[in-house]
């Protein structure tokens, strides 16, 4: 009876929270830190990928920057969320990637067209999921890593700009000149390659 | 929210100026308002693409599989770190080289079994009960045997994902 009642109480309970789980981790509870990596993964994940625009390299960096955080857990500041925590080990794993990266033959002259062309404009919501990765991928390998890094996590993953400070270690003020920065080049990338996506396809 | 006050809240969300409650509760309307999209799409296309980059595929579960596979791999490599690996490996290396294509029963003499093509993939089967079989070559040898068993055994990890 006394078990029943227990195995009731476990199953009503409230998942726990990020804190708890990284303290029962932090005792050596793998499972903890499973349910850890679990409700963040997607989010780790899809920042990398933006960051290195390419996804098998991304699952890669993600998956050691999780490895890092079960490594690191005792240096982990509750003061900070653990997601600012993991995309800061995250984003800097990916920027360092990204640097060391030899440069790769990115040309997407199929895409350019002739100045002069009429198109028509195409609103971006009617873009399926596949064509709307391309095209910010295509767009976003003209941005430096850090701007890179601070419009994926602020305006893709919408993390806080306090919480994107403390990612990449720098100011709030930095991290919207950053953003600000990377919208400007994209706008004018996206002008230049696909005037159609553009409000009046491009004619302002 | 109303598309009346989202549209209010449009320009300071695209200066980075809203609160994180009020951002995020003009997101959620983003993420379900064609109209007001459309707004913002107006007001900053580059803000409007990037609230459209997808999430990864849901694999989510063989992520996961695989970080808690490394974090076992990476606990096995350390405690076989510095000189006492080094004397593993190379104990590892002559066991498997010598054992390669055999089946190691503990408490017993070694049992042959049918040749095994050096050529074929890497790979561990654990047998049924306490054999481990060693096939192939370039696998890697991080541990051996149990401590508890009277003759060799050889772990070899060719997935993160296995169990030690």
């Amino acid at each position: 009876m006394g078990l029943l009642c227990l195995r009731v109480r476990e199953a009503v309970s409230e998942p726990r929270d990020d804190r708890e789980l990284v303290g029962a981790a932090l005792g050596g509870d793998e499972n903890a830190f499973a349910e850890l990596v679990r409700r963040h993964q997607a989010g780790v994940r899809r920042c990398a990928a933006r960051i290195l625009l390419d996804n098998e390299e991304a699952r890669d960096v993600a998956q050691l920057a999780f490895i890092r955080a079960w490594e690191n857990l005792a240096r982990y500041d509750a003061a900070w969320s653990f997601s600012t925590w993991l995309y800061r080990i995250a984003s800097n794993l990916a920027i360092d990637t990204l640097r060391s990266r030899e440069s790769r033959d990115r040309t997407h002259s199929g895409h350019l067209r002739l100045v002069g062309d009429r198109v028509e404009p195409v609103a971006l919501g009617k873009l399926g999921e596949d064509e709307v990765s391309r095209i910010f991928d295509e767009l976003a390998a003209a941005l430096p890593p850090m701007q890179r890094a601070a419009f994926v996590l602020r305006e893709v993953q919408g993390l806080a700009t306090a919480e994107v400070a403390t990612a990449l270690e720098c100011t709030e003020a930095t991290v919207r000149n950053h953003v600000f920065q990377a919208r400007q080049t994209l706008r004018r990338e996206l002008a230049r390659r696909y005037p159609e996506y553009l409000p009046m396809g491009g004619e302002r | 929210m109303t598309c009346e006050h989202a549209r209010e809240l449009i320009p300071a969300f695209v200066g980075l100026e809203l609160a994180p409650a009020d951002e995020r509760a003009v997101r959620e309307h983003l993420a379900a308002c064609g109209g007001c999209r459309a707004a913002l799409e107006e007001a900053e296309p580059a803000t409007a693409l990037a609230l459209r980059v997808p999430a990864p595929g849901d694999d989510g579960e063989a992520f996961v599989a695989a970080v808690m596979g490394g974090l076992r791999q990476r606990r096995v490599e350390r405690r076989l770190g510095g000189r006492s690996w080094r004397w593993l490996a190379a104990a590892a290396a002559v066991v498997a080289a010598f054992f390669a294509g055999t089946r190691v029963p503990r408490g017993g003499e070694p049992a042959a079994t049918a040749a095994l093509s050096p050529t074929a993939a890497p790979a561990i089967r654990p047998a049924e009960g306490t054999f481990i079989e060693v096939e192939g070559k370039g696998v890697r040898l991080y541990q051996l045997g149990d401590p508890a068993a009277r003759d060799v055994a050889v772990a070899v990890v060719v997935d993160p994902t296995l169990e030690l």
